[in-house]
């Protein structure tokens, strides 16, 4: 009996690393929780057991999807300054693709997309706001612009680059250590 | 967490006064059987989590619970010092089982509002 909890608990384990959903890798981690506390009573401690199982799939689990509901929103930086004439119109069509393009792929990702349209450069977005993505559209083209430790960049660079043949720059942003956790 | 299901609410509402005395349980029989305060005090907690879940409260006052938790951790030390420098050997079997259901009860109370307070400052507050 033992030696069978403990076996599932390691493919729980594995499981919960090896998902792709966030959500479905705390459920994982919530049952991985439940066959802790119950090896625990097998070991005949019951005490560590009932906190175990309080803490590891009450508490943390709630926390955890609370957590990931927070993250939900992406927000999105679209600076657009294109002074020429002659391209207003394409501007227009291009921001439009653009904009349904990344709405698909959040889509896909559980994620609501919050689109902010703005007048500022890339500097004072950098420095002034908080972002996921800032795409600046000017008489040279589109680029656009995330920081390395965001994962959700590379599968959107990744998603566009597939699904498209946008002209688009991709830069990532170098941040300084430490600085956004706190 | 947004809209609530009408389901889960409903069934919720009848498994609280059940988890609260299951709760009380573990904290009153704590020095007879396994649990004791710490364990009785987070599935208090837990209601308090579930009452998030279904009726999405925002106007619990974290102050007051703050409070309470600190004053009940003076208590508690005050308890056990006294008990132990001054009354220890003229206590009686029975009175010493009175001692730890007390010390029980105010370890569960403490553990409760601090568990409310970190779950609650997470969710009101905590954001990018």
């Amino acid at each position: 009996m033992l030696n069978i909890v403990l076996l599932l608990m390691i493919v729980f384990a594995i499981a919960s690393i090896q998902t792709n959903s966030l959500r479905h890798a705390v459920i994982y981690l919530c049952v991985f929780s439940l066959l802790c506390s119950f090896a625990y009573v097998l070991y005949q401690a019951p005490d560590v057991a009932m906190a175990e199982a309080v803490i590891g799939c009450t508490l943390s689990t709630v926390l955890y999807l609370v957590a990931i509901k927070k993250y939900r929103v992406f927000r999105v930086y679209y600076s657009g300054h294109v002074t020429l004439l002659e391209k207003q119109p394409e501007f227009n069509v291009l921001k439009n693709n653009l904009t349904t393009m990344m709405d698909n792929f959040l889509r896909e990702h559980e994620l609501e997309l919050d689109l902010i349209d703005t007048k500022e450069t890339f500097d004072e977005i950098h420095g002034l706001h908080d972002y996921d993505v800032i795409v600046e559209h000017d008489n040279k083209g589109i680029t656009m612009y995330g920081s390395q430790s965001n994962y959700l960049y590379d599968g959107l660079v990744t998603y566009l680059i597939e699904h498209n043949a946008f002209d688009i720059d991709y830069e990532y942003i170098l941040e300084e250590e430490g600085d956004e956790l706190l | 967490m947004g809209k609530h299901s009408e389901l889960f609410a409903q069934t919720m509402g009848l498994v609280y006064p059940i988890i609260i005395l299951y709760g009380f349980y573990i904290i009153y029989n704590g020095h007879l059987t396994p649990g004791g305060g710490f364990q009785g005090g987070a599935i208090l907690a837990g209601v308090f989590t579930i009452q998030y879940l279904t009726t999405d409260t925002k106007n619990v006052s974290l102050d007051i619970l703050n409070r309470i938790e600190k004053t009940i951790y003076l208590l508690l030390l005050l308890t056990g010092i006294l008990i132990v420098f001054y009354m220890n050997q003229e206590l009686t079997l029975i009175q010493k089982s009175y001692y730890l259901l007390l010390m029980n009860t105010l370890i569960g109370v403490k553990v409760s509002c601090g568990l409310t307070v970190i779950f609650y400052r997470f969710v009101l507050f905590e954001s990018r």
